[in-house]
């Protein structure tokens, strides 16, 4: 039932330093149909996704809009062409109203002589109203609307814009449903079909049972290429699991060989902590020299339970016991001060002082032990910098050079120094190889490993179930704030990427 | 985010305090410090205090109503005095005077209007161009322009003779002052500008989050030259007419203008962090702090306390008109 060709993309290539996001993919966008776009974390579906709407210049490969071929350099660019993206973190101005929201940047095509003719605006935005059967009121302020409002409103103002220009739009669901609930799936749904004639939609979510049920073809993304491209009523969840994986994991380079057994001794211990909202009941322990894991889909939690943990979030109930004593969880500083270090996710905004130089970064939860009388023994500081430098092998020419002038890969070493030097106990961490190249990911699993020889617990999320399962003794799955099962992962019996994707 | 409920992250709004308007709080002020005001001293609602109101408020509103526009994109511009000075000068120079040979009379107020949008064209691009902070932008363009504002009539304040002019600034039109008939043409004219212009839905946008302003395209380095600009003839209208009542041309008659106009925009309901407020807030903010001004006066406050009292009513009013529970950090 697919026609016309909108969209056709050939041979993408995307490179950022370091990796290949994308090495060579595919997708044809046809009228007509829904396309379900799956793949790992760090497959390259959201980069793909990224190029189309021009977020981002491809580095290799042509882009085909109506058989014409195009290089976006903007996403306004891309809109031109009606191509748009809806985005889960809302593209609305909350303090808007519905109206101004709808026709924003496009006010003039109402406009009699400069000044806006408001009947006529109105009237076109009742329409938009109707067509996505939404019975909010056009003067009602954004801010007020749920969010499944929100991302219609977006739909709609994306189809009259492709109206107005007689050119079929092409639409980018961006796991639109993870803030919705059951029913505002259904009514989402029951609309994206009802526009399917008109349009090319693409739709991405982690939950796959949603995607066959709403899509005509899926397409499978694979280590930056597309792997698969099938119609939907011949896939089952399982099978699109195992082409999503595919590969056998490389326990060299997860030095696995390394992985010792943890000692008897728990080290930390969750009990109960609930933040409402967001996670509840979530209880487990970490043993001396532990690795473990939290894995689980976007919206499980795993992120909300570390930042508990540091004290960055404030818990509603339950504890958390270092060595069989209660942590006051109000702030990050009385954390650190008991030994949890924390190695958030964002480097750039909360990883490291980005404009001081590596000494301080490694010195700063250490300054009131070091420090004399208040004073700060600047060569002491010095000193430790060097000799951390040297052990990680940082790429610095000195301990005066400022963190931002460094790879990702050497901040997220300064940043592993800085706690390394500090003796923590517990070390938490966020996607602590996110956007560092091969080599240097390789360095920092050694750290890993010689951190939990050392004896400390160890708290982490990767980007990608490989990475967790080649690195962890243990994995522990959340779903939808709580925790529904815990996979062993020992060095002799790994666990398949499959085993655990079906536990997610 | 969902949990087995669905549906946590609803924003949550009480339905029946939302259909408020916004500027339900400062016209109720408004209204109670009236009442307050006329029970506290019989001097206060009388014809002729009531007529000296209407001679000082249009000033202190088009000032306020040019920087609202600016404080709704999320900016602020703080060169009100430097602006007034310079465009109260160059309105002097043009006019009957002392220092020049000029007599152009209204066309000296448009000259001191058109400084005023030049100079706040150039405060706007130098902001946007140069991507300097706006408030250290205008402030410096604010003490450049007061000296640069002397040096124009090198130090002797430049009178103005011309009586027929100042006779449209506090002369009477239908029993009021000439200028309140200023002022509220240009409050329409604002109001319909605010409504029927779309450069107002996009100010608002660039207010609320310049980023999505800017993927639905909206210009917003355009929007904000335009915005400054506005805001830079404003002041230059103020300036021209503050020269005018007082015939005087120097750059001492300005100082004071600066504090009021952003209490008065910020007590209307514009919240400093943008997207947020209305011309018709502006309006009341206005007459709040003209009348507790008038008020105190009539109280005979020491004048001490009175500095005191407008610098409390700036922190209370921005405390109440910023969602401080959004921001995560505070500098």
């Amino acid at each position: 039932m697919a026609h016309e060709v909108l969209v056709s993309m050939r041979n993408i290539v995307k490179r950022y330093p370091g990796t290949v996001a994308l090495d060579g993919a595919n997708l044809e966008i046809r009228r007509g149909e829904i396309i379900g776009l799956l793949g790992e974390n760090g497959a390259g579906k959201s980069t793909m996704m990224k190029i189309l709407v021009g977020y981002e210049t491809p580095d290799g490969g042509e882009m085909l809009v109506g058989g014409k071929k195009v290089q976006f350099r903007s996403t306004r660019e891309a809109m031109a062409y009606n191509i748009g993206m809806v985005y889960q973190d809302q593209a609305l101005l909350p303090n808007l109203t519905v109206l101004q929201n709808l026709f924003l940047g496009y006010e003039h095509l109402f406009t009699r002589g400069g000044f806006i003719d408001h009947r006529k605006m109105k009237q076109t935005g009742r329409e938009i109203l109707d067509m996505m059967r939404l019975h909010c009121s056009l003067s009602d302020e954004v801010e007020a609307l749920p969010l499944s409002t929100r991302e219609l409103l977006e739909i709609g103002r994306l189809l009259w814009l492709s109206e107005i220009s007689g050119r079929p739009p092409v639409i980018v669901l961006d796991e639109p449903t993870t803030v919705l609930d059951s029913n505002e799936i259904r009514q989402l749904f029951d609309i994206v079909r009802s526009i399917r004639d008109k349009a090319g939609i693409i739709f991405i979510s982690h939950h796959l049972q949603e995607v066959l049920d709403l899509v005509d073809r899926v397409v499978v993304f694979r280590d930056g290429r597309d792997i698969a491209s099938l119609p939907a009523r011949d896939l089952t969840v399982a099978k699109i699991q195992e082409m999503m994986i595919g590969r056998e994991l490389n326990t060299e380079y997860y030095l696995v060989d390394k992985q010792r057994e943890p000692s008897e001794r728990v080290v930390l211990e969750v009990k109960q902590l609930t933040v409402h909202g967001k996670f509840q009941d979530i209880s487990f322990q970490l043993r001396e020299g532990e690795i473990v894991s939290l894995v689980g889909l976007d919206g499980s939690g795993k992120e909300e339970v570390c930042r508990a943990i540091f004290g960055a979030l404030k818990p509603d109930q339950g504890d958390v016991l270092l060595f069989g004593k209660r942590l006051n969880l109000k702030r990050p500083d009385l954390a650190i001060r008991e030994g949890i270090g924390y190695v958030p996710q964002n480097r750039r905004e909360e990883g490291a002082f980005q404009h001081l130089d590596i000494a301080a970064n490694v010195t700063v939860t250490l300054l009131e032990k070091l420090a004399k009388l208040m004073f700060l023994p600047r060569k002491k500081g010095l000193q430790l910098a060097r000799e951390w430098i040297e052990k990680l092998r940082v790429r610095a020419s000195s301990p005066h050079m400022l963190i931002r002038q460094l790879s990702g890969g050497n901040q997220q070493k300064v940043i592993l120094a800085k706690w390394l030097a500090s003796d923590i106990k517990v070390l938490i961490l966020d996607h602590p190889t996110r956007g560092i190249d091969v080599g240097a990911k390789e360095e920092i699993y050694r750290l890993l490993r010689n951190l939990a020889d050392q004896g400390v617990a160890i708290l982490m999320m990767c980007d990608s179930l490989e990475e967790d399962i080649g690195l962890s003794n243990r994995l522990l799955v959340l779903k939808d704030g709580r925790l529904t099962q815990e996979i062993d992962s020992p060095a002799d019996r790994k666990p398949s990427v499959l085993e655990v994707i079906r536990a997610l | 985010m969902k949990t087995a409920d669905g549906n946590i992250l609803k924003p949550k709004s009480p339905a029946g305090l939302k259909q408020l308007p916004r500027t339900f709080g400062p016209l109720a002020i408004l209204i109670g410090l009236v009442i307050i005001l006329s029970l506290l001293t019989p001097r206060f609602l009388t014809t002729s205090n009531l007529i000296n109101l209407m001679l000082l408020f249009p000033i202190p509103l088009i000032l306020a109503i040019g920087s609202h526009f600016v404080i709704q994109t999320g900016s602020i511009d703080l060169s009100v005095e430097g602006v007034m000075a310079v465009a109260g000068v160059v309105t002097a120079m043009f006019v009957h005077n002392s220092l020049t040979s000029l007599d152009w009379g209204v066309g000296g107020i448009a000259m001191g209007v058109l400084a005023g949008a030049a100079l706040g064209a150039l405060n706007g691009f130098i902001y946007v161009k140069g991507r300097i902070p706006s408030f250290i932008v205008s402030l410096g363009l604010s003490l450049a322009c007061i000296g640069l504002a002397t040096i124009m009539y090198g130090g002797n304040p430049i009178s103005i003779y011309d009586r027929e002019l100042q006779n449209l600034i506090i002369g009477r039109t239908l029993g009021v002052p000439t200028i309140f008939w200023w002022g509220l043409a240009f409050f329409l004219l604002m109001l319909v500008a605010e409504r029927y212009l779309p450069l107002s839905n996009h100010i608002r946008a660039i207010g609320g989050n310049e980023l999505i302003a800017r993927q639905a395209g909206v210009n917003v380095n355009r929007v904000k030259l335009a915005v400054f600009m506005l805001a830079g003839a404003c002041y230059g209208l103020g300036g021209a007419l503050n020269t005018v009542r007082l015939t005087i041309g120097s750059s001492d008659t300005v100082s004071g203008f600066l504090f009021s106009t952003i209490t008065s925009v910020v007590v209307g309901g514009t919240a400093l962090t943008g997207g947020r407020g209305s011309v018709t807030g502006v309006l009341i903010g206005v007459l709040i702090i003209q009348i507790i001004n008038n008020g105190m006066i009539l109280l005979s406050l020491n004048p001490y306390l009175q500095a005191a009292v407008q610098g409390a009513i700036l922190i209370a009013a921005i405390a109440v008109t910023i969602n401080r529970r959004k921001a995560q950090f505070v500098k």
